[in-house]
C-alpha cells in the first residue's frame, strides 16, 4: 500500500458526505423540510394516526450506484469523481422526493383524502376542496399554518399570471374564509379535547 | 498476547483490585465465598472465607507484590491472626478446623519461604492447619485457565478490550463499548452444557475486573459502579436461558452484586463528603457541576432504594435523603437529554419514600412539563433522545460541534414522559395533570420494545419495533389511572427474581426506562412503604 494519509482522509470524506446530504436537499425541497427521527435499534418502528390506527413499517433502503474508472489521472479522476457524486445528488434527491409523493399518494388514496380534478384545469377553489377535508392547525396567534402546495413547473407557469386575479377574486376571497373559519372551529374544537376529563 | 496481558494486569494491580477476580475463580471451581472482607480492624486476618464443594473451609489473606522479610516481618501479625484466630462468622462452626492461605500477585523470598516452613512446623504442633501459600503464577494459571475460549479471540475484539483496558481511568466508562465487548465473547442464546454454566458466569466477571481495577486503582468509584451493573445486566440476560440451574449461575452473579455494592458505597461516601460535588480541575468544572449533581443524587438516590428493595435498609439512608434534598431543585439539576430521566426518577422515588410527596410530584411535574416546552411541534430540534450521554452533549457544546445527524430532530415524542406522568398519576395527583395536560397531550410516547423481551438487557437491539403512540384525545382520568396503576411483572428474570437492581438498570441503560418497566418498579417501592412503613 502507498502512503494514504488514511485517517485525515476519512475525516475530510465525512465532511464530504455531510455536505452531499445538504446537497441531496437541494434536490428535493419538500423532503428536505421534514424532521429526521433516527431509529437506534431494531428493524421495525410503528405509529398511532391521528384516527387512532397503528401502522407499523420496515425500513426502505435507498441506494445509488455510482461508477468511476480507476484508471483515470489523479484530475480527472477528482473531476469525476464531483461530477458522479453531483449526479448522486440529485438521483437521490429525487428518490426520496418520489417515495414522499408515493406516501403520500398511498396515504390519501388509503384515506380519502385524495381529490381527482378529472382533468379540468387547476382553479384556486379545488385548493379549497382539499383544505375542507384536511385537519388544519394554527399556530400561537391564530394564524392558520397551511400545508406545502406543490406544481408541476409546467402548470406554475400557467397559474402564476392568474394569481393575482385569484387573489382579488371576491368569491375566492369569502370561500378562503369560510374554509379558514371551519377550520379554526375545527382545530379550537381538537384543542378542547386536549386535556384530562373525567 | 492475552496471557501477557492477564501477567501486566496481576502486575499492576492491588488486592482490592483482584480480589473480585479471585472470589470468582474460586467459585468457578464450586466454592461457596461466605464472607468477603470490608478491610476493616476485625477480620482477624481473614479476607475471603470460602467453603469447598467437600465441605472444607479456607480462609486467604490477599496481599500486593513481591513479600520480601521486610514486608513479611511487618505483615506477621496479621498471618498469625490468619492462621491462629478461629472463624467468626455464624454459617461457620468456630471448631471446625479451616486451611489458611496467604495470596499474593507477586513472589516470595527464600528466606520467607523458609521462615513459613518453621512456622508451619510451630502451628502443626499447636493444632493448627499451616500456612499454604497463593502467589503469582497461581493465580495467573487460575485466571488463563478460567477464561479459556471467553477471552478475546479476534483483532477487532482484542482491540475492543485493549481500548477499556488502557482507557483514561479518569473519564467516564465507555458503556457501549463495554457491552459490545461483553457480547463478543458471551453465549447469548447459544447452547452451554450445565457443567460450562458455573464457568461462563465466573469467567464473564473475571475479564470484566480486568478492566474495572484500572477504574478502581484511580477511584473512579462511577465508573466501577457502572461496569458491574452491566456486567450483571448481560450475566442476567445469559441466565435467562438456565433459570432452572440458578445455583450454578447465582455465586457468580452475587459477588458482581457485592463488587456493585462496594464500589456504590464508596461513590456515596465521597458525595457525602464533598459538600459541593466539585471535581478535578475547578478552573473549568463550572459547566459540569450541575450534570455531576445530576448523576451522583440520581445513584445515592437509586442505592438507597435498591438497599431497602433487598429489606436491608441503609445506615446511611437518611443521610443520603439529606444529601438528595439538598440538590432537589430544578434549577440545579440538569436534563441534558433523556438519559438524565432516570437520574431524577430515582430521586423523585426516594424523596416520595421520605413521605416528601407533594415535592416529588412537583418535580415529576416540572420534568414533564420541561420534556413538553423542549418537545412542543413549535421547536426545530427538542430534547435529545436517552441515546445521547451527557459526555457527547457536553462535549459538541463545549467544542462548537453538532452532535446530531442530519435533519435530526426530537420534537413531538419522549421516550420519558410517560413515567412521570404515570408517576403523578400513582399519587393521585389529578389537578397538577389536568393543568399540564395540553402540553402534555402534544408529545407522543415513544418506546422501543424488542422482539425478545429478554433483549432489553442489551445495550442495543437488532431486532424490535420503535413505537410511538399517541395519547387519547381527550384523556379520560380513569383509563390513565387503569394503566398506571397496572399490575404485571414483565417477564425479564431481572424483574422477577431482582426486582431492587431496577432503578440501578435504568442508570446505567437509559434507554431502557420503557413505561412498562418504570411502572413496575415504582408500584414495588410503594408496596415496600406498605409492607415495612416509611
Amino acid at each position: 500500500m502507498l502512503p494514504d494519509f488514511f485517517s485525515l482522509k476519512r475525516e475530510l470524506s465525512k465532511r464530504f458526505r455531510r455536505q452531499l446530504r445538504s446537497e441531496i436537499d437541494a434536490h428535493a425541497p419538500v423532503w428536505s423540510q421534514i424532521r429526521a427521527y433516527v431509529m437506534v435499534e431494531g428493524d421495525t418502528f410503528s405509529f398511532q394516526t391521528v384516527d387512532g390506527d397503528v401502522q407499523k413499517q420496515k425500513f426502505k433502503m435507498m441506494t445509488h450506484r455510482i461508477e468511476v474508472p480507476a484508471d483515470l489521472p489523479p484530475e480527472q479522476m477528482q473531476l469525476k469523481v464531483q461530477e458522479k457524486f453531483r449526479e448522486m445528488t440529485e438521483a437521490m434527491g429525487r428518490k426520496f422526493e418520489t417515495s414522499l409523493f408515493e406516501s403520500i399518494r398511498e396515504v390519501t388514496d388509503r384515506t380519502g383524502l385524495a381529490l381527482d380534478a378529472r382533468g379540468k384545469p387547476f382553479h384556486p377553489s379545488m385548493l379549497w376542496d382539499m383544505v375542507e377535508k384536511m385537519p388544519i392547525d394554527f399556530d400561537k396567534e391564530g394564524n392558520p399554518m397551511l400545508p406545502c402546495m406543490v406544481v408541476h413547473p409546467d402548470m406554475f407557469k400557467a397559474i402564476e399570471p392568474k394569481i393575482p386575479e385569484w387573489e382579488s377574486d371576491p368569491e375566492l376571497r369569502r370561500r378562503r374564509s369560510e374554509v379558514l373559519a371551519r377550520k379554526k372551529e375545527e382545530w379550537l374544537d381538537r384543542e378542547a379535547r386536549r386535556k384530562l376529563v373525567g | 498476547m492475552i496471557e501477557r496481558l492477564v501477567e501486566n494486569w496481576l502486575d499492576n494491580v492491588n488486592e482490592r483490585g483482584y480480589e473480585a477476580a479471585f472470589c470468582q475463580a474460586l467459585a468457578a471451581k464450586g466454592y461457596r465465598i461466605v464472607h468477603r472482607s470490608s478491610h476493616g480492624p476485625m477480620e482477624q486476618g481473614k479476607d475471603v472465607i470460602a467453603v469447598s464443594q467437600n465441605g472444607e473451609v479456607c480462609a486467604y489473606q490477599l496481599k500486593t507484590g513481591n513479600l520480601d522479610q521486610r514486608i513479611w516481618r511487618s505483615i506477621s501479625g496479621e498471618v498469625n491472626d490468619l492462621v491462629e484466630s478461629a472463624i467468626l462468622h455464624p454459617n461457620i462452626d468456630p471448631t471446625v478446623p479451616f486451611k489458611p492461605f496467604l495470596v499474593t500477585n507477586g513472589e516470595i523470598t527464600d528466606t520467607v519461604r523458609l521462615d513459613i516452613v518453621a512456622k508451619n512446623l510451630a502451628w502443626r504442633n499447636r493444632q493448627r492447619e499451616p500456612l499454604q501459600l497463593i502467589l503469582k503464577h497461581d493465580l495467573f494459571n487460575w485466571f488463563v485457565e478460567l477464561q479459556g475460549r471467553f477471552l478475546p479471540t479476534t483483532p477487532v475484539d482484542f482491540q475492543r478490550f485493549l481500548g477499556l483496558y488502557l482507557a483514561e481511568k479518569r473519564d467516564f466508562l465507555d458503556k457501549r463499548n463495554f457491552c459490545e465487548f461483553l457480547e463478543s465473547f458471551l453465549p447469548i442464546d447459544d447452547e452451554i452444557p450445565r457443567a460450562e454454566i458455573r464457568r461462563v458466569f465466573s469467567a464473564t466477571a473475571v475479564i470484566a475486573n480486568y478492566v474495572l481495577s484500572g477504574f478502581q486503582s484511580v477511584e473512579n468509584h462511577l465508573a466501577v459502579a457502572e461496569g458491574w451493573i452491566i456486567v450483571i445486566t448481560y450475566l442476567l440476560r445469559i441466565a435467562e436461558s438456565f433459570r432452572p440451574y440458578r445455583r450454578l449461575w447465582e455465586p457468580a452473579l452475587r459477588l458482581c452484586i457485592a463488587g456493585m455494592e462496594d464500589s456504590l458505597q464508596l461513590l456515596a461516601d465521597e458525595a457525602l463528603s464533598n459538600p459541593h460535588l466539585i471535581e478535578g480541575d475547578p478552573s473549568v468544572d463550572m459547566p459540569f457541576i450541575a450534570a455531576r449533581k445530576t448523576i451522583v443524587l440520581g445513584y445515592l438516590a437509586g442505592f438507597a432504594i435498591y438497599n431497602r428493595l433487598a429489606e436491608k435498609k441503609h445506615p446511611q439512608d437518611f443521610d443520603f435523603f439529606g444529601k438528595v434534598l439538598q440538590g432537589f431543585s430544578p434549577s440545579q439539576l440538569h436534563l441534558w437529554s433523556e438519559s438524565a430521566s432516570p437520574y431524577i426518577f430515582a430521586m423523585i422515588a426516594f424523596v416520595w419514600l421520605y413521605g416528601r410527596e407533594g415535592q416529588a410530584c412537583r418535580m415529576a411535574g416540572s420534568v414533564a412539563n420541561t420534556i413538553c416546552k423542549a418537545n412542543s411541534r413549535s421547536q426545530p430540534v427538542g430534547l435529545p433522545d436517552a441515546y445521547f450521554e451527557p459526555q457527547d452533549l457536553m462535549r459538541a457544546m463545549a467544542l462548537g460541534e453538532n452532535p446530531f445527524g442530519h435533519h435530526q430532530s426530537f420534537v413531538g415524542r419522549s421516550q420519558s414522559i410517560q413515567t412521570f406522568v404515570e408517576f403523578i398519576a400513582r399519587r393521585y395527583r389529578k389537578r397538577m395533570l389536568e393543568l399540564l395536560w395540553h402540553g402534555i397531550s402534544e408529545i407522543d410516547p415513544d418506546e422501543f420494545v424488542p422482539t425478545k423481551a429478554a433483549d432489553l438487557c442489551r445495550w442495543r437491539s437488532k431486532k424490535g419495533d420503535s413505537q410511538t403512540r399517541r395519547w387519547p384525545h381527550p384523556q379520560d382520568w380513569n383509563s390513565l389511572l387503569r394503566v398506571a396503576e397496572k399490575r404485571e411483572t414483565p417477564d425479564l428474570l431481572l424483574c422477577a427474581d431482582f426486582p431492587e437492581l431496577v432503578v440501578l438498570f435504568f442508570l446505567v441503560f437509559p434507554h431502557r426506562m420503557t413505561p412498562a418497566l418504570s411502572r413496575f418498579i415504582d408500584l414495588r417501592i410503594m408496596d415496600s412503604v406498605n409492607s415495612a412503613g416509611r
